[in-house]
Order: structure tokens, then C-alpha cells, then sequence
């Protein structure tokens, strides 16, 4: 689950804090910013603040209709980085006209951002322990990709010298 | 071929610098072990038995005489004087130093080379006929369509972390298939519909390794413009359903048996009805990159008449009429050199012969050659006027063994004498091998026959697929191999059925002799092996071999 302490950072590369909160073990809605579990969507109506949706890999967009008109932000879970779902999930939502914040959460560095960058997230929680400033660089890692991809409309195909 | 455009050029030269951070970040401790082990994989870098093992792409097996000195250079400078040919076309260094391999990135870099997605569980170097463009009866040329799918799979951002790797190949002849397309996870097929416009094929779902599938066909026609749509809808599935919950059933082959193909491509088309709204190639585009492929400028040259060297010469007739092939320009030839010599590795060429073979390439041809999935290299346009000289200096070097196509070109893993994962060696059974059958009028008696060896299920030497398989097992901790008769990679593949119980490494080579005698005796006019073996079936050589 999200951790709320972590600082976020954004495509454009400026960092800030967190203003999103869960619901706690006692199940008390907060106020202002929240993000719930797909369980919890159905307090999405009584949350004041901005509503976020929290996706891990056992809720594809695939085969579950979200509120997308009435969220935010989603934050979609990489449990491990080497699980490469997200990315597809990221882009199935995009095509099911999500235009809100797309944020990419759990074992997220440095070195996968340009990927999530094209696969069209917006911000990311960088896990703990690393160092946001220099995971940040990682976002231009790549300046010109070849294919198109969610958040890159035009490929760039070369046809030689 | 292909080269490089700026924009080609700072892509490659970015993965450099990304990688020479990740590597700095990781001997610094700020990446973890478990965080760089993929990364370092999707840069072709393996920690193996006794060093890393670094994998460098050629993509669609295309090199030039430039290339392979700075390979030679490399292998001097930072490994041990040689590199291998391996059955995907590319190039391994077995011995470097992981705190250089960021400088020998930087290096390859300066000749448009790389090791971008040469393994890690992503899309990996596309391969296809080692005579692409140069052979005649091809539906179109092969390596525009293979180029297009390198640049769209390089650094594809919702694709680098796929359940497994995923290998692409591409098949432009109809009466033979040289990249042993039905074994890809997907196989593009160039074909041409009632109109004559070139489109491509599908299959799916095929694939080595522990599982050995033959792919099934899902799409009988795809517009040319429509294929990276296509594409992109098959790794969507994929990445969206393969199984993630245990490596050995993470291949697209099981998802694909898993569904059926017929639900399998029911799929794709339902996402395939999206991706083709803003993934279609413009047609300016896929005739500009053709043009990278236009043919050399080739001389009017006659087909020579050799009779004279023939008689004088019997092993250059040999050499020609086994080691070379058709060209389908009138007056030139395609010639293999073989690195299968006894004593060396299968693939391995040292320094001296790279220099060589870089020198013969420019002298002889338009600087260009092919690395081939029978791990030997092919110079494939050499006028035939030459073609005697070039034998001879070949034959000075050991490098024209006239065996392309027989028992003795075995294709073989690096197996246990490098690779961690090996159960057993595989190096020493195929020298055994060939020492048992260094006669070549034995071999020629023989006929074709394909013998891979694979030091373990992974199968790297696509044992699965060689009309005789050989696979490393480990048995109580002890090497054991166990044989499998009648696969075949061709259009009419098939699998290798297991003969039984696995042999000590001592007895191989004298079972590999009963099951060619078996053969030998059953053989009907002009069968090869696997026509013998389709008739026969495996009863009888089970019966020799274990008498």
C-alpha cells in the first residue's frame, strides 16, 4: 500500500510532498486528499478532498470498470519492478479516456522512469531508501524513443543514413 | 545494411551512459543486487561460472568488416583473444571484466553496435535467414521488415518487462526456413495476397526451452503498414496475461495453449481493432527503408565454369559444391565459413581469424557478412571468379572444412565449461563427435543431418530441433545426455522424440555411431536422416542403442 511519508516526483522533474491519505484501520474516511482501494470505491461520493484509486496487479482495467470521470489520480502498484503490467495498465486507461494523474507506486527508481514516463505517468513515488533528486535524472534517460507509446503520440522511425 | 542516423546514434551512445551509471551506482552499493540483475540482463551482461558473460546484438545476423575488428579489438583487449557465434546471430565475450564492460559498450558504440535487450525478459534481437536479400526465390527481402521491428522493440517502454523473454523471427522463402521461424514466440511469414501486396503471415506461441512448441498460426494476411500494430497488440496480451507465477510457464507458448490459439488471436484482434487506429507505418517510410537493403552494385559477371580446379583440386570441389550456396545475382556465389574445427569450440573465432575474416570480407565482397544460426559466418557475395583464391587462403587458415549442413557442424551451447545454468558440459561431447567422425567421405555418406547439443533444458543448442538432439542432464550429480531423434527447425518442423534412458558422456559418440548405422542400414534411395527416421519411426534405433 501506498506509503504516504514518500515524496513524489513529476514527469517535469519537480518534487513534492504527498497529499494524498488512506483510510485507516478504523476505517474513518479522512478529510481533504484520499486514496482508496478498489474495495473502498464505493465511499468515493464522501471524500472531500481530490479521490484517488489504488491498483495493484489483481485488479486489471481489463476486466473491472473504474469511476474513471469522478477520480483524480490513480496509483498503480509495482510490486516488483520486474512485473511490466502496470505499464499495459497505464495504457488501457488512457484509452478508456482516464485523463487524470497517473501515478506509478512501489519498487519504482531511477532506472524505470523514462519507461513509465512514455507509458504515460505523471508522477512517481520513489521507494524508500533512494534518493529522489538522483532518481530524477533517470526520467531523461532517453531523450528520442523510435516507437510511439501512451504518452509519446508520434514514433520516430529512422530510415537510415 | 542499415546504418546509423544521428538520432540511431544518440540512442545508443544514452544507453552507454545509462549503463556506465547503473554499473557505478551498483560496484557503489546504491543499486541492490536483485535491482541491477535485470537491468544488467537487458544490457546482454550474465554473471557466469567463471566471469560475466557479455552478449553483443547483430541484429538480424547483418555485420560489417568494420564491426568485427573492433569485436577483434575488444577481444584482445578485454577478453581472451576469441568470441562465439551464438544461435541467435549475436556475439558472446566470455571472459570480461564487469567494471570494463561500460568501456567496451562505449567502444562498440563507435561501430553502431550494442547489447541493447540481448537477454532479460524482454524483446530480444530478431533474427532470420543468414542469406536474407541475397538468395533467390525470397517472397520480398526479409531485413526491412526485420529493422522496422528492431527500432519499434528497442527500448519499447511498455514492453522491457515482459513474464519472459520473447524472440522474434522472420521467414521470407517458402521452401525453407533457415532461423527456425515456427520456434519464435512469434514467427512474421512475408507473404503476398491475391493482389500481390506483401503483407505478413502470424504465428504464434512457438518456442524451445523446456516446453518445445511449434507455433500456430493466428493471422493469414497482415498489411505491411499494419505489422507494428499488430505487434504491439500480441505483447500487450502477453504482458496483460502470460503467467507471472512461475518462470517455466511464463512463455507466450503456454498462454497460448493455455487459451487456445483460436481464443489467443481472438484477443489480439480485439486489441489489434485499437492499436491499428494510430499504429499504421506510412508508406514513405517503409520504402525509404527499403532502400537500405537496395542490392550492391553487383558486376556483369558469368557463371564460372571450374572444371579444370575441380579436377585438379578435388577438396575445392567439395568445399564449393557443400560450403557454398546459390546467389541470385548471375556470376557470384554465397560462401560459409566453417567455425566448427576440432579443438575449438563450436562458433568461437579467435583475433587472428576475425582480422581475416573482416580482410576477406572487404576484399572479396562489399565489406559485408552474416553471422548464422549454425553459429558459422557467411560471406555472401563473393564473385565466383575469386572463388578459388578464396578457398585456398580459407583453407590455409583451417577455415573451410567442407561439412555446412552435415553431422560435423553441430550447433552446441557453451554448456558447463562456461555456463552456470549447464547441467553438463557440451563442448567436450561435440569434440568428441567430430573427432569420431573427422572422415568427410563419412559424413558425405551420411548425408544432411542436423545434431545439436544443449547442456541443458534450456536449450540454448536447440537440441529439440537437431535431427539427432543431445541434452546435458544431471543425474545423481554425475553428467548425463539424452538423445532425441527426428526434430527438425524447417517449415515441416517437428520435435525430437526422447530415445530413452540418458548415456554416460563416455558412450555418446558410440551411440551417436549405432544410431547412424541404423540409418544407414534402413535407408531408402535418397533419404536423409529424418525422411528415414518420419518412416521408421524411433522403435528400431531404441532397439540398437540400448542392445
Amino acid at each position: 500500500m501506498l506509503n504516504t511519508a514518500l515524496q513524489v516526483l513529476s514527469k517535469d522533474g519537480t518534487i513534492a510532498d504527498n497529499t494524498y491519505q488512506l483510510i485507516g484501520e478504523d476505517g474513518v474516511l479522512p478529510q481533504g486528499d484520499v486514496v482508496l482501494t478498489v474495495e473502498q470505491l464505493d465511499q468515493i461520493t464522501n471524500v472531500s478532498g481530490k479521490k484517488a484509486l489504488y491498483l495493484t496487479v489483481d485488479a486489471s482495467p481489463e476486466t473491472h470498470e473504474f469511476p474513471l470521470d469522478q477520480l483524480d489520480a490513480i496509483f498503480i502498484e509495482f510490486a516488483g519492478f520486474n512485473d511490466g503490467r502496470g505499464y499495459s495498465f497505464a495504457a488501457l486507461l488512457r484509452r478508456q479516456g482516464f485523463q487524470g494523474e497517473l501515478c506509478a507506486t512501489g519498487d519504482v527508481f531511477k532506472d524505470v522512469l523514462n519507461y513509465m514516463k512514455r507509458s504515460g505517468f505523471d508522477t512517481f513515488v520513489i521507494k524508500e531508501g533512494k534518493d529522489i533528486q538522483e532518481a530524477a535524472a533517470g526520467l531523461n534517460d532517453f531523450k528520442n524513443p523510435y516507437q510511439a507509446s501512451t504518452a509519446v503520440a508520434q514514433a520516430h522511425y529512422q530510415t537510415g543514413a | 545494411m542499415y546504418l546509423y542516423t544521428d538520432f540511431d546514434q544518440q540512442l545508443i551512445n544514452e544507453r552507454v551512459a545509462q549503463f556506465r551509471d547503473q554499473t557505478e551506482r551498483y560496484l557503489a552499493g546504491k543499486l541492490t543486487e536483485d535491482e541491477y540483475r535485470p537491468l544488467r540482463l537487458q544490457n546482454g551482461l550474465y554473471v557466469q561460472r567463471y566471469a560475466p558473460m557479455l552478449r553483443i546484438a547483430v541484429p538480424y545476423g547483418l555485420m560489417n568488416s568494420k564491426q568485427l575488428r573492433k569485436i577483434a579489438e575488444l577481444a584482445k583487449d578485454y577478453d581472451r583473444g576469441y568470441a562465439h557465434v551464438s544461435t541467435r546471430q549475436n556475439i558472446q565475450f566470455n571472459w570480461p571484466a564487469l567494471e570494463n564492460v561500460p568501456d567496451m559498450l562505449q567502444e562498440l558504440a563507435s561501430v553502431q553496435m550494442h547489447a541493447i535487450q540481448t537477454s532479460g525478459n524482454c524483446i530480444r534481437n530478431t533474427t532470420t535467414d543468414q542469406y536474407a536479400g541475397v538468395v533467390a526465390g525470397e517472397v520480398a527481402d526479409p531485413r526491412p521488415t526485420c529493422e522496422l521491428i528492431r527500432q519499434w522493440s528497442t527500448f519499447h517502454p511498455e514492453f522491457a518487462f515482459l513474464p519472459r523473454k520473447f524472440k522474434i523471427a522472420v521467414s521470407a522463402l517458402e521452401e525453407t526456413d533457415r532461423a527456425a521461424t515456427s520456434f519464435h514466440d512469434i514467427g512474421v511469414y512475408i507473404v503476398r495476397n491475391e493482389a500481390g501486396e506483401m503483407g505478413y503471415k502470424i504465428k504464434v506461441g512457438g518456442g524451445l526451452g523446456r516446453t518445445p512448441v511449434i507455433g500456430s498460426f493466428i493471422r493469414e494476411f497482415l498489411p505491411r503498414e499494419d505489422l507494428i500494430a499488430y505487434l504491439e497488440a500480441v505483447l500487450r496480451v502477453y504482458n496483460l496475461h502470460g503467467r507471472r507465477d512461475n518462470k517455466y510457464k511464463a512463455r507466450i507458448k503456454i498462454l497460448v495453449k493455455a487459451l487456445t490459439p483460436a481464443i489467443f488471436a481472438e484477443k489480439v484482434e480485439a486489441e489489434f481493432a485499437h492499436t491499428v487506429k494510430t499504429l499504421k507505418i506510412d508508406a514513405d517510410t517503409l520504402a525509404k527503408m527499403d532502400e537500405n537493403f537496395t542490392p550492391f552494385a553487383y558486376q556483369d559477371y558469368a557463371d564460372e565454369d571450374f572444371t579444370e580446379q575441380f579436377a585438379a583440386h578435388p577438396k575445392f570441389k567439395q568445399w564449393f559444391n557443400i560450403n557454398t550456396n546459390a546467389h541470385k545475382v548471375q556470376g557470384y556465389r554465397i560462401v560459409t565459413i566453417s567455425l566448427k574445427r576440432a579443438g575449438i569450440a563450436p562458433g568461437d573465432m579467435t583475433v587472428e581469424e576475425m582480422n581475416l575474416i573482416a580482410d576477406l570480407a572487404d576484399k572479396y565482397t562489399f565489406g559485408e557478412f552474416r553471422t548464422t544460426h549454425e553459429q558459422n559466418i557467411a560471406l555472401v557475395d563473393v564473385p565466383q571468379k575469386d572463388l578459388f583464391e578464396l578457398w585456398q587462403i580459407l583453407d590455409q587458415h583451417n577455415l573451410a572444412r567442407a561439412h555446412i549442413g552435415f553431422l560435423t557442424d553441430i550447433i552446441c551451447c557453451p554448456g558447463g565449461d562456461f555456463c552456470s545454468l549447464a547441467n553438463a558440459k557440451s563442448i567436450p561431447i561435440s569434440e568428441a563427435i567430430s573427432r569420431r567422425f573427422d572422415d568427410l567421405d563419412t559424413i558425405y555418406n551420411l548425408g544432411k543431418l542436423d545434431l545439436n547439443i544443449s547442456g541443458c533444458m534450456n536449450a540454448c543448442g536447440h537440441h529439440h530441433v537437431g535431427n539427432i538432439g543431445i541434452l546435458g542432464v544431471d543425474k545423481k550429480g554425475a553428467e548425463f545426455y539424452q538423445i532425441t531423434l527426428g526434430g527438425n527447425a524447417d517449415h515441416d518442423a517437428s520435435i525430437g522424440d526422447i530415445l530413452g534412458p540418458s548415456f554416460a558422456a563416455e558412450v555418446v559418440p558410440d551411440i551417436i555411431e549405432e544410431i547412424l548405422n541404423t540409418y544407414l542400414d534402413l535407408r531408402q534411395d535418397g533419404e536423409e536422416f529424418i525422411d528415414t527416421y518420419r518412416r521408421v519411426g524411433i522403435q528400431p534405433f531404441k532397439e540398437r542403442a540400448y542392445a
